[in-house]
């Protein structure tokens, strides 16, 4: 059985005054049933945009989706028909998002809010939407869901009203979740709970997940797999034991160097990557990363690098074969 | 709610009875209302005569606490013109008056919140530019300018309506045309800059990431929200109209309403007559007020919440 959404080479750009974002360069990855995709990456670097490509909710213009193709149970998402996607969007895959206290439309109540797909996909009446919007606030733990479904989202923590997100993107038993950052916005004990009640209904459900973090913390307890992001690119993939332990691209290299971890017998020094990502409008013709790492030779502004094979489902883009106990020395020929 | 209603209440209260002092304090305290009533070459004896009556010699203060007590009870003496209780006379001329304030809105909002969504759904399009500089076009427009304008294009130049007066419906279209202009061009700018303003929250994308059509995501959700400061313009616009805007249509239509009257009651210098029409007219302003609020509270329903 193929994998259960592919995509290949997925580009989205931005048409601004200013010029052309380049905001998602050609990405491909593969997302099986049941699994758990963490995609991580700093602020801007197209992963956030990548996701709302899945469903083409990037607001057009001055967004578009200029060439790919998004493979989901056989259909290419990106050539079907508006209703088409409108009947996937929220049924089949459906998304959260990063902060939950503007998500929610202010002026309908909860309930309401998470009855209407129900109505919509499972073409329930009102009285059996409005039975099962409980039954699912009960499932993210609402107290006293019943007494809670006519409230408004400014009656909620902003916890809560994730759980609400949650409960409504659940709704119609999707096969896929789309998490944007979902606990970015929420304190860190909050955080946890939002982590664990998605991981439990993940494995209630059955459902695939994409979690897209700048998080690393976030994505070593809760993934199966990750893929690191940078300047719109995918720069490494692996299974995540594997990347926290043998990172081979210098991107990831210098993000887990940046991040502090419990299991190391003796903490290091913390390192920060120099330097900043490049224009996403002035895109660099080689390398993106180039200009920040610590192992660049001359051949990496030939070309942007493919991700290439490095280990067992573990590729990098990078033409240099680093790893964190490496020097800038052996160069692949 | 019920103390929400309570303190507008008490708040109009004020409002009117202030209203009321600054109607008397500028037709009776500032300048000589006796002088304005005489014939200029009128003996000494006869205007201290006529002073006396009236009680125009009193301290200013005893006369304000009788004004105003009368004035409590709907008393603002007898017309100098007509010469029977002013305020039956000031209230005649309301239902003209709210014919074409209401006639205005309805075309201003139906017209108006369309064009409005429209534009803003597609900023930049060729629509929106247009409705844009029409609506600025309409607010700009100085009443004193356009309804002479209408008048001289439609009924001396055309020859379509009548330049003036009331009695059919011909008589009532290039008042209402006037008067909804200011409307029209201020609702679909509010309308516009809400569209826009609602189209990129965050709970848009939610809502279609539901997989609610288009559509659906507009009426269910964006408009409802991005109707709430329309429904507030709508009905300042309409205390507008009905308070200000009709003072000149209806002076210059010839429109027997009670912007009409109280430009008469300027003209024959009647104070009596002046007085219970500014009054009728604080009255009106503060019931629409207050009937705008209550609809406000009942289509937002977080107002109990704020």
């Amino acid at each position: 059985m193929g994998p259960l959404l592919e995509v290949k080479n997925l580009e989205t750009q931005f048409f601004t005054k200013e010029g052309i974002v380049r905001a998602v360069n050609s990405i491909s990855y593969e997302l099986n049933t049941g699994e758990t995709l963490g995609i991580v990456g700093e602020s801007g670097c197209g992963k956030s945009v990548g996701a709302l490509s899945l469903l083409r909710l990037i607001p057009s213009p001055p967004g578009k989706i200029v060439g790919g193709e998004i493979l989901f149970d056989g259909i290419d998402l990106l050539k079907v028909h508006e209703s088409e996607i409108e009947r996937i969007r929220g049924n089949r895959i459906a998304m959260i998002f990063q902060d939950p206290m503007t998500s929610l439309n202010p002026m309908m109540p909860i309930g309401r809010q998470i009855s209407e797909s129900l109505e919509l996909h499972l073409k329930m009446n009102k009285k059996e939407a409005r039975a099962k919007a409980i039954e699912l606030l009960e499932m993210v733990r609402i107290p006293s869901a019943a007494d809670r479904i006519d409230d408004y989202p400014i009656q909620f923590s902003g916890g809560m009203r994730q759980r609400v997100m949650i409960a409504m993107a659940l709704s119609c038993n999707p096969q896929i979740l789309i998490a944007d950052e979902p606990t970015t916005a929420l304190d860190v004990t909050i955080q946890a709970q939002i982590t664990d009640l998605v991981n439990r209904l993940r494995e209630e459900i059955g459902m695939a997940v994409i979690w897209i973090t700048h998080d690393l913390g976030v994505v070593a307890g809760l993934t199966d797999r990750v893929i690191v992001m940078y300047a719109g690119r995918i720069v490494e993939e692996a299974p995540v034991e594997e990347l926290y332990e043998n990172p081979r691209h210098p991107y990831t290299i210098g993000l887990l160097g940046s991040v502090p971890r419990l299991d190391e017998e003796r903490p290091e020094q913390l390192t920060s990557i120099e330097g900043m990502p490049p224009d996403m409008i002035d895109y660099p013709s080689g390398c993106p990363f180039y200009a920040r790492c610590t192992f660049r030779i001359d051949r990496c502004l030939e070309s942007p690098p493919d991700l290439r094979a490095v280990g067992p489902g573990h590729k990098a883009a990078c033409i240099v074969d680093v790893s964190a106990s490496t020097l800038p020395s052996s160069v692949i020929s | 709610m019920l103390r929400l209603l309570l303190k507008r209440t008490v708040h109009s209260f004020f409002l009117i009875t202030a209203v009321v002092s600054v109607v008397f304090l500028t037709t009776f305290v500032i300048g000589d209302p006796v002088r304005a009533l005489l014939p200029a070459e009128t003996p000494e004896e006869i205007v201290e005569q006529y002073r006396e009556e009236r009680g125009f010699n009193r301290p200013v203060l005893i006369q304000y606490v009788d004004y105003m007590s009368h004035a409590f009870v709907g008393d603002f003496g007898d017309s100098w013109w007509q010469r029977t209780p002013a305020l039956p006379i000031a209230l005649r001329p309301l239902p003209a008056t709210f014919q074409l304030g209401i006639f205005a809105m309805t075309l201003a909002i139906s017209l108006g919140i369309p064009i409005g969504v429209y534009a803003g759904m597609k900023p930049g399009s060729w629509a929106d530019r247009l409705a844009t500089v029409t609506s600025l076009l309409g607010v700009s427009m100085p009443l004193i300018w356009l309804c002479p304008m209408l008048a001289f294009i439609f009924a001396v130049t055309l020859g379509l309506l009548p330049t003036a007066g009331y009695g059919s419906w011909q008589h009532m279209v290039l008042p209402t045309i006037a008067l909804a202009a200011l409307p029209l061009g201020r609702i679909v700018q509010i309308t516009r800059a809400s569209i826009i303003d609602e189209l990129v929250k965050q709970y848009v994308t939610t809502a279609r990431a539901k997989g609610l059509p288009n559509r659906r995501v507009l009426v269910q959700h964006v408009l409802r929200n991005a109707l709430l400061p329309v429904i507030t313009v709508s009905g300042w616009e309409f205390v507008l109209v009905v308070s200000g805007y009709t003072i000149i249509v209806e002076a210059v239509f010839g429109w027997p309403g009670v912007g009409w009257m109280l430009f008469s009651a300027i003209r024959i210098r009647d104070v009596p007559l002046l007085a219970a029409t500014a009054f009728v007219i604080a009255v009106v302003v503060v019931v629409i007020n207050f009937a705008i609020d209550i609809l406000y509270i009942i289509v937002n329903p977080l107002i109990r919440y704020e």
